[in-house]
């Protein structure tokens, strides 16, 4: 009796006591037991948060003149947010790996960092290469690590960038500082206002962050970090031979006026005119808000994400796509450039047009990923609307008319200072080429640029500019291609040299060019047999007009 | 003989002492938040000129602090447009927002989600809101419930191990009682209860137990008599922190009497029970009523009354409620020449999980008028099944 009268007693003790204990343990810092099924010990070993953590606060903003700013509609509609989504991306991952088999998981680990930095610098936090394609599709994405890297470039990675090697050489492809040792529910993040401390409880709370204010991260070399992109020339064996100024519009922005005027953020983040708050969750107003917008030029992949956004697992809502579509575009035609006629006459037999093409970017125009150009349209008509010549007319596969490299892989369009016939088309591009001189779109493959007559940002001097940016092929000897501007003279034979002719020219942007995208069918893998379809599917509108111009000539 | 008496007066002074102490202990949550340094706001007028509005009322502040997410309806923000795993709640669905009291919310907002086993989308507010600051917006968010006839979860009160409480519930308990003197007697019983509409709860009683033999050997798993009841609430009122209920109750013949299990007849049991918040974290249960057996040679009929006094504590003020009580249990036969069999029941109540649904009561009934009734050890383990599994909110 006694026996069994202890047990049952001691029982519902022993019962409080453990109830005691469980309680007691309340003290947690990070008061969770399980993040997307990782227990707490790997929930402390996080280094970011999917920007879903930020966007419940961050979000539903709007000036007090209706406009909406929310951070997180905006970045999820930018192609920062769609990086790990981007098809073209995933394409040109897959070519290299390719040609390159050898390779492979160097140039996936290299690829993720810029593109999956989150999913990247968590595995290399344990010493272990980051992978691209185990983290796709994005729209099957089940794991921690798959969320992080489909997350692109977040919240948590650009706000934790620490700045000790900003502008060193050492901080480019991607190495920017990442904190790897302190555990989540103490990590840094950065931003630009001062902490108010009572409301930095919010934040900790429910994102595990602790908040700093410094101004490093409004520095243009933040943006370097990643759009600093030099990549590595292999040979047959998948030996270095070469190193390649892949992308560099921070250099370029160094060798402009920019320099002492505008940040990258200054641009691609626009400033806010009302103070209001950053956080729906009893933020307090801050002035100079920047958007989180990262608007830049590529409204084709936009509008390839929106289109495709089933398959390639887009967040933002087609409306959202719609209007970043559209602020893509007004900015591009309102900021990037300007055409102008300098002179216009008729010459007995000769029409001669002097235009003027201006560089209003703080960089080359166009400028990173090569498969980008810009090209002059131009059109003159006599005095009965008949087109008596035309250079440079798109065609609905996205091809140029008279471009060489559209028509043959291995050819190109030289730089032009002047054009005389319909064949030649002035088109600023960079054209790469392997180390048999042979033209190419293979990124690990190519080790130089044959040609890089990318309008030159104002105040840009191509005479002692660095390799890295040189001016390439014969535009460096073309003495009106200068800092900001370019001038082609257009030498048109006219049998009617009495009657009026009216001169058109368009100055047309294509963010990849029909031999980038073309060049990619040669493979037969899913991505790239994905990226040709939806290319060739949307290629009539895969350019826009940025500035134009007319006059008739008597 | 007279050991025994003393041993009694002294346990009676023990629950004196204890329930002084109930009703005295501080109660330290009054007093954590600090005062709020933000709690104003600069409003931005189209022209782009900054001026100062504290925000005042409870909407002003819930507007600022908790309509992003909660909504400005009270329906809660689409989860997709804040990318939240968890949906907030709805606060107009009356039998969702009206079930807890105010000081969880508050301890929620304050504390963040974790602090009662929910989700850490639920940021915590710490000191950017005041304790004040947090009551106005809890004010705001009562009137998200335009329907009045849900009682409030502040009435809501501590369930004593014996007497009932008048408050419709949605819980599960598991009571267990041990008789510590003469042969061994162990009884259980499973109460199931659930609330149906604002104000009812019909409730189950499944009685099981386990008795020492002659020789003993303990035979154990008897069905008791099983009990079926509805409960209504009559009155309540927030304001006056009262809560008025009645309850029908039928208590089926399904125990083995010759071994002690059953009375061997149906009883009805109607009871009331009424509900009182006290100053300083007390309360108050009264519960009454009588049993009147359908085959009176099986037993008589017996008038009941019991009382239930007690006190919430918080140690820390966002932790584990401790909740001492002692009950005062009444009955008598009504029959001429009965006597009046009073008992006293000292006993702990505390919260085991962070979401505090679940809970265990560990007491002593004490016969106080006659010490030849045996004394029992009552132990309960209460899950509020409404708020949570049994193992979530740990």
């Amino acid at each position: 009796m006694k026996k069994n009268l202890i047990i049952i007693t001691v029982l519902p003790l022993a019962v409080l006591l453990l109830g005691l204990t469980l309680n007691l343990n309340m003290s947690d810092p990070l008061p969770v037991k399980t993040v997307h099924g990782m227990n707490l010990n790997q929930a402390r070993q996080l280094l970011f948060q999917s920007a879903g953590k930020c966007m419940s606060c961050h979000n539903n903003l709007v000036t007090p003149s209706g406009e909406n700013v929310s951070f997180g509609i905006d970045w999820r509609t930018s192609m920062m947010a769609n990086s790990a989504r981007d098809p073209y991306w995933h394409a040109a991952v897959r070519r290299e790996v390719t040609d390159h088999p050898e390779s492979q998981a160097l140039i996936e680990n290299e690829c993720s960092t810029c593109h999956m930095p989150m999913a990247h610098y968590q595995v290399s936090s344990n010493g272990e290469m980051a992978k691209v394609f185990a983290n796709l599709p994005a729209n099957q994405a089940v794991t921690q690590q798959n969320m992080l890297a489909i997350d692109g470039v977040s919240c948590t990675t650009c706000h934790q960038i620490t700045g000790e090697n900003f502008g060193e050489k050492e901080s480019f492809v991607g190495n920017f500082g990442i904190d790897k040792l302190t555990p989540m529910g103490e990590r840094k993040i950065y931003g630009p206002y001062p902490v108010d401390v009572g409301r930095s409880t919010i934040m900790h709370s429910s994102s595990g962050f602790r908040q700093a204010q410094s101004k490093h991260i409004q520095q243009s070399e933040l943006c370097a970090t990643c759009h600093t992109l030099y990549t590595h020339t292999l040979g047959p064996d998948g030996e270095v031979i070469g190193e390649l100024p892949e992308q560099v519009p921070y250099l370029e922005w160094k060798n402009s006026s920019f320099v002492d005027e505008q940040s990258c953020q200054s641009c691609h983040m626009p400033v806010v005119k009302d103070s209001m708050p950053i956080s729906s969750v009893w933020g307090q107003p801050r002035a100079e808000l920047s958007r989180h917008s990262f608007r830049g030029g590529n409204f084709f992949m936009l509008s390839m994400l929106n289109r495709y956004r089933d398959e390639l697992g887009v967040l933002a809502l087609p409306q959202e796509m719609d209007a970043a579509i559209n602020r893509t575009i007004n900015h591009l035609q309102t900021k990037s450039s300007r055409v102008f006629i300098e002179k216009a006459e008729i010459n007995e037999s000769e029409l001669l047009v002097a235009l003027a093409v201006q560089n209003l970017a703080g960089h080359k125009l166009p400028t990173a990923y090569p498969s980008r150009r810009v090209w002059i349209h131009f059109k003159v008509q006599d005095a009965n609307g008949n087109t008596v010549f035309e250079s440079g007319a798109v065609n609905t596969d996205g091809s140029i008319t008279g471009n060489d490299n559209d028509r043959e892989a291995n050819a190109y369009e030289p730089h032009y200072a002047d054009i005389t016939n319909e064949e030649q088309v002035q088109i600023y591009e960079a054209i790469l080429a392997d180390q048999h001189d042979e033209v190419t779109t293979g990124l690990l493959t190519g080790i130089r640029f044959i040609k890089d007559n990318r309008i030159l940002p104002r105040g840009f001097d191509k005479a002692t500019a660095d390799e890295d940016i040189a001016v390439q092929g014969s535009a460096y000897k073309d003495g009106d291609f200068i800092g900001g501007m370019d001038t082609v003279t257009y030498r048109i034979p006219v049998e009617e040299p009495f009657s009026s002719h009216t001169v058109t020219a368009e100055l047309i942007y294509q963010p990849i060019a029909y031999r980038w995208a073309q060049n990619l069918d040669t493979y037969d893998t899913p991505e790239t047999n994905s990226f040709v379809q939806y290319y060739d599917s949307m290629s009539d509108n895969s350019s826009v007009v940025l500035a134009s111009t007319t006059l008739t000539v008597e | 003989m007279k050991n025994e008496h003393y041993a009694y007066r002294g346990l009676f002074s023990i629950a004196v002492l204890l329930t002084l102490f109930a009703v005295t202990a501080a109660n330290k949550s009054l007093n954590v938040v600090t005062e709020s340094k933000y709690g104003s706001a600069v409003y931005v007028s189209e022209k782009g000129f900054q001026y100062l509005i504290p925000p005042v009322t409870g909407k002003e502040l819930y507007m600022q602090a908790c309509a992003n997410c909660h909504g400005a309806d009270g329906k809660g923000a689409s989860v997709n447009q804040l990318s939240l795993q968890t949906a907030p709640p709805d606060f107009t669905d009356c039998s969702f927002a009206t079930r807890e009291p105010d000081g969880d919310w508050i301890s929620i907002a304050h504390q963040g989600g974790p602090t009662r086993g929910f989700s850490r989308e639920m940021p915590a507010f710490g000191d950017a809101l005041s304790r004040e600051d947090l009551q106005k917006i809890m004010n705001h968010i009562r009137t998200f419930c335009t329907d009045k006839d849900w009682p409030r979860g502040e009435l809501n009160l501590p369930r004593p191990l014996v007497t009932e409480k008048a408050y419709p519930e949605d819980e599960a308990v598991l009571t267990s009682i041990f008789d510590v003197e003469n042969e061994g007697a162990v009884t259980n019983e499973i109460v199931y209860e659930r609330r149906f509409g604002a104000r009812n709860q019909i409730e189950i009683v499944f009685p099981f137990g386990y008795s020492e033999q002659q020789n003993g050997n303990w035979t154990g798993g008897h069905l008791g008599d099983m009990a079926i009841g509805v409960k209504r609430t009559l009155y309540h009122n927030i304001n006056s922190g009262s809560i008025f209920s009645i309850t029908g109750e039928v208590i089926l013949p399904t125990g083995d009497e010759s071994i002690g299990f059953g009375s061997g007849t149906t009883i009805l049991e109607p009871f009331a029970s009424f509900g009182q918040i006290l100053p300083m974290g007390g309360f108050l249960h009264v519960q009454t009523g009588i049993e009147y057996p359908l085959l009176r040679d099986k037993a008589g009929d017996e008038a009941f009354w019991r009382a239930a006094l007690g006190k919430r504590i918080n140690p820390n003020p966002w932790g584990t409620t401790w909740s001492p009580m002692i009950e005062f249990l009444g009955s008598r036969e009504l029959e001429s020449g009965a006597v009046n069999h009073w008992d006293i029941a000292p006993q702990m109540q505390v919260t085991l999980n962070r979401r505090q649904n679940i809970m265990l009561n560990f007491g002593v009934r004490i016969p106080a008028d006659d010490p030849s009734r045996d004394t029992r050890l009552m132990v309960y383990l209460l899950w509020d099944w409404f708020d949570g599994g049994l193992l979530e909110g740990w």
